[in-house]
């Protein structure tokens, strides 16, 4: 599942926009934590997103 | 160059939607408040009875019969709702200006994202905690409305001088003072609690705050989160600094952030959708 993530994350570019922003906090352990939890709520949005888009088009 | 006190001393002659804003600020830190005051303070603002009357008719709400008077409005939509956009709408519209690098409508948005958060993540408190918190929310920023406010042409150049990064020492360079300080100035001059002005003083350094260091965290931890989530934009695309006491002080762990996180951004998206059938 994380790995699942982690792909679309980084097809999204969300991933890359995200390390983006928090690179000059990154160093915390704090910060992980909230990326990893924003990260997988975030591709879960996008995905609803995508599927309401399909039901759409259907 | 700008300094603090000039800053301040011309805000005198702005706008007076500050009334309206302190009138709320007030109301809010009440429990006991009814609809009707609520929509004596509506009325005085016309813009804002158009835009609550043009909201509870909107198909969002699809009430079956048209609703024409603004208590009855109040009361459907909800006193809290209501505190909420005007109080968000009139601080953005007092001292909001066009710019050619902050967009208000994403500055709303980020402000009312830090606000419904950081209420989030007071939740477990009282409610009026929650109405401080998200309060301050959408106060934390007016610091940098002002530099936009004040001279437009200095603060497009200023975010035009490397990337928009949030340096609070290169804000005073430029400005006087930084966002932080400016914000906290007003706060003041508008008569705001000093729970909020401190608040607005420190979102990015909390730990140097002397009072309401849960309200402080709160703030510092929902800005943080507002960027991360990419939900508006306050004026800089980068997380610059980050207080793990501010996390700790609201014993965060993984599995409760990530409720408080989907509970704030399904408010989040009502609120959003509810903006867009006003304004």
């Amino acid at each position: 599942m994380e790995e699942q993530i982690d792909r679309a994350a980084d097809d999204s570019g969300e991933a890359e926009r995200l390390r983006r922003c928090m690179s000059m906090v990154a160093h915390h352990e704090e910060i992980q934590v909230m990326q990893t939890v924003i990260l997988k709520i975030l591709m879960e949005r996008q995905q609803a997103i995508e599927l309401s888009e399909e039901g759409d088009r259907c | 160059m700008l300094n603090l006190e000039k800053v301040i001393s011309k805000q005198v002659n702005l706008p007076s939607a500050p009334a309206i804003v302190h009138q709320l600020t007030t109301l809010m830190s009440r429990d006991d408040v009814g609809s009707h005051e609520i929509a004596r303070i509506v009325e005085t603002d016309q813009a804002f009875t158009a835009r609550t009357l043009k909201l509870v008719n909107s198909p969002f709400y699809g009430f079956s019969r048209q609703i024409t008077s603004v208590e009855e409005a109040v009361t459907m939509l909800g006193i809290g709702t209501i505190q909420q956009l005007l109080l968000a709408t009139s601080v953005v519209s007092s001292l909001g200006t066009n710019s050619s690098v902050l967009s208000m409508d994403e500055f709303r948005l980020h402000s009312f994202s830090v606000g419904i958060l950081a209420k989030h993540l007071l939740r477990a408190e009282n409610s009026e905690a929650e109405n401080e918190a998200f309060m301050c929310g959408v106060l934390h920023d007016i610091g940098r409305l002002l530099f936009v406010k004040i001279d437009s042409g200095r603060f497009a150049r200023f975010c035009g001088d490397g990337e928009s990064i949030v340096d609070l020492d290169k804000e005073t360079q430029w400005f006087g003072a930084n966002h932080q300080q400016l914000g906290q100035a007003l706060a003041q001059k508008w008569n705001f609690p000093d729970r909020f002005a401190t608040t607005i003083a420190h979102h990015h350094t909390p730990d140097d705050a002397t009072e309401a260091p849960r309200l402080v965290a709160a703030i510092h931890i929902a800005d943080v989160s507002s960027h991360a989530l990419n939900l508006g934009f306050g004026g800089s695309p980068y997380v610059t600094h980050f207080s793990p006491t501010a996390w700790h002080k609201l014993e965060l762990d993984s599995e409760t952030y990530e409720k408080i996180v989907r509970r704030a951004l399904s408010e989040i998206d009502e609120t959003e959708a509810m903006i867009h059938g006003i304004c």
